[in-house]
């Protein structure tokens, strides 16, 4: 079958946007309550059983679906409004102007997502808030990155010499010529950066430098369930299921549509 | 006096210098066709970038180039943008690359036919289905609505003189416009190119004297960055002065090579040209 990470990335995500929405409008117990004795196994009232707190662990689950995208999504869409006007302009401008961006983002590579995290819950105090901006912020060079090397690609051809001959603003130039021909690899790195920040996300609830208590993240389920290793290792199973469901899929995603759209599989089609 | 008039023209590249053109003058009059001859290397595709002020910012210009009366070597890229499109376009060899793979021609027509209109946007799908027309495109509507990857080399080297003409420039400077075509849309095309260029200024580069002998009435041969040779085609077919501009013209004669006799190449009348 043909184009199979494609449609199984597609797949798996459409499980967690299913969970989102369900978990919006619906879940079998308020996800942040206790709602009967902890460390239950599975049963017919408590479908995955309860954690050690009493809250039940399948609609912690669904209600934290909602989080991980929202995060995932929100920071990686935030990135690559930065990043990729960045990476135009440093790919289409010649000289040492255009160089600059790209080197400061280079820098911005080398510090890991981690460290600006901690840094921002120290200057500003763990929250979803912060969690979204760190991880924006870490997921910014890979998009001027990837947006300033197609760009040198595009602008070596030809049709961008036929706008400049016949007039044509170097603005223009970059929204009607530029954006869509590297639109394509874009979109790949979209969805592995979307894989990418939920894993971050997740870790860093788990160090306790994400969302407050309030919110049930995935990360955070996992850091209550490490108390309870030993005795109910399930209590970790359910929520790193989830986010290994998630990051798989948004990866799948990000290598299909590579298949898909990159020019020198499509000419042997 | 001429409308475009080159005066001792010299390129170079890069930190060392590197001479691409020394020192060329040539005069291009209003309605005036002038091929310029030469191999890859020779500076003819240079000498063309130079007058859209398109050369790379490494490249070093010494010399005059006046169009239209303006000086155009050292204007700022601000004023150049401005003739671009207006008083001088360019018709390019690759009509595969030239068009963006996105955008639907009648898009890519529009835009350069936008550009120079300024703000009334409502005769713009007429003319662009107009500028089809009068390059030859039999189905214009059809041919807007289709994407680059979908018209034959042909379709899309006319849509590019469309692009290149829409705005009536003064000068239209062809880079070997015809090269990637197969022999009979190359002549249909040339056909076309000197219907269309009539009553405006061209400069036509190419390797090929039997291709500008079809567009031009007089021709300049370049050779490692000078103007060896220049006059009226056929005088310059019928009596070539220059060394290399026989051999041009011997090694396109294949007719008078009986068989089995090796093919006369440049290299046999100017052996500096071989390379």
């Amino acid at each position: 079958m043909r184009h199979v990470t494609l449609y199984l990335g597609a797949g798996l995500i459409g499980v967690i946007v299913a969970m989102a929405v369900v978990g919006t409008f619906w879940t079998p117990y308020p996800p942040d309550a206790v709602v009967g004795p902890g460390l239950q196994p599975p049963s017919a009232e408590h479908w995955l059983g309860t954690d050690g707190l009493g809250g039940d662990i399948f609609s912690r689950l669904l209600s934290g679906a909602r989080i991980c995208l929202l995060i995932g999504i929100g920071s990686v869409v935030a990135a690559a409004v930065v990043g990729v006007p960045v990476g135009i302009f440093s790919g289409m401008v010649r000289g040492w102007v255009g160089e600059i961006p790209a080197r400061l983002s280079d820098i911005l590579y080398g510090f890991p997502a981690l460290l600006l995290a901690i840094l921002f819950a120290a200057a500003l105090g763990g929250s979803t808030w912060t969690a979204t901006m760190a991880i924006a912020l870490a997921s910014i060079p890979a998009f001027v990155r990837i947006a300033r090397a197609a760009t040198l690609q595009v602008m070596s051809q030809g049709y961008i010499e036929a706008a400049r001959v016949s007039g044509t603003p170097r603005t223009a130039v970059a929204a009607r010529h530029v954006l869509p021909n590297i639109a394509p690899a874009v979109g790949v790195q979209l969805s592995v950066s979307v894989g990418l920040a939920i894993l971050a996300e997740a870790g860093l609830s788990y160090l306790g430098l994400g969302s407050g208590p309030e919110t049930p993240t995935w990360g955070r389920m996992l850091r209550e369930a490490q108390t309870y290793v030993f005795s109910a290792p399930q209590l970790a199973l359910w929520p790193g299921l989830a986010i290994a469901v998630a990051t798989l899929g948004f990866n799948l995603l990000g290598d299909g549509l590579r298949d898909l759209l990159d020019p020198r599989l499509r000419e042997i089609r | 006096m001429s409308y475009l008039e080159i005066t001792d023209l010299h390129i170079s590249f890069g930190r060392h210098h590197r001479p691409a053109v020394r020192g060329i003058s040539l005069s291009v009059g209003e309605r005036d066709r002038l091929g310029i001859i030469g191999q890859s290397g020779s500076g003819k595709s240079v000498t063309a970038l130079a007058v859209m002020g398109l050369l790379p910012q490494h490249a070093h210009v010494a010399g005059s180039i006046r169009l239209a009366g303006r000086e155009l070597v050292g204007l700022p890229e601000r004023d150049m943008k401005r003739l671009r499109g207006d008083e001088v376009s360019m018709i390019f060899q690759e009509p595969m690359t030239a068009l963006d793979p996105t955008m639907r021609v009648g898009r890519q027509v529009g835009e350069v036919v936008a550009l120079h209109h300024g703000e009334k946007r409502g005769g713009i799908h007429d003319e662009v289905l107009d500028w089809l027309g009068r390059v030859g495109i039999s189905e214009p509507q059809r041919i807007a609505d289709s994407f680059p990857h979908e018209l034959s080399g042909g379709q899309r080297q006319r849509a590019l003189i469309a692009m290149a003409l829409a705005n009536q420039p003064g000068l239209v400077l062809c880079d070997e416009p015809t090269t990637a075509l197969d022999v009979l849309v190359q002549r249909q095309i040339l056909a076309l190119l000197a219907e269309q260029l009539a009553d405006r200024a061209a400069i036509f580069v190419s390797h090929d004297l039997a291709v500008v002998r079809q567009v031009c009435r007089r021709v300049a041969v370049m050779l490692e960055g000078e103007i060896v040779e220049e006059g009226d085609i056929e005088d310059v077919i019928a009596e070539p002065q220059h060394p290399y501009t026989k051999g041009l013209i011997a090694s396109a004669r294949v007719d008078r090579v009986a068989p089995g006799e090796p093919l006369p190449s440049v290299a046999d009348y100017y052996p500096g040209a071989a390379t």
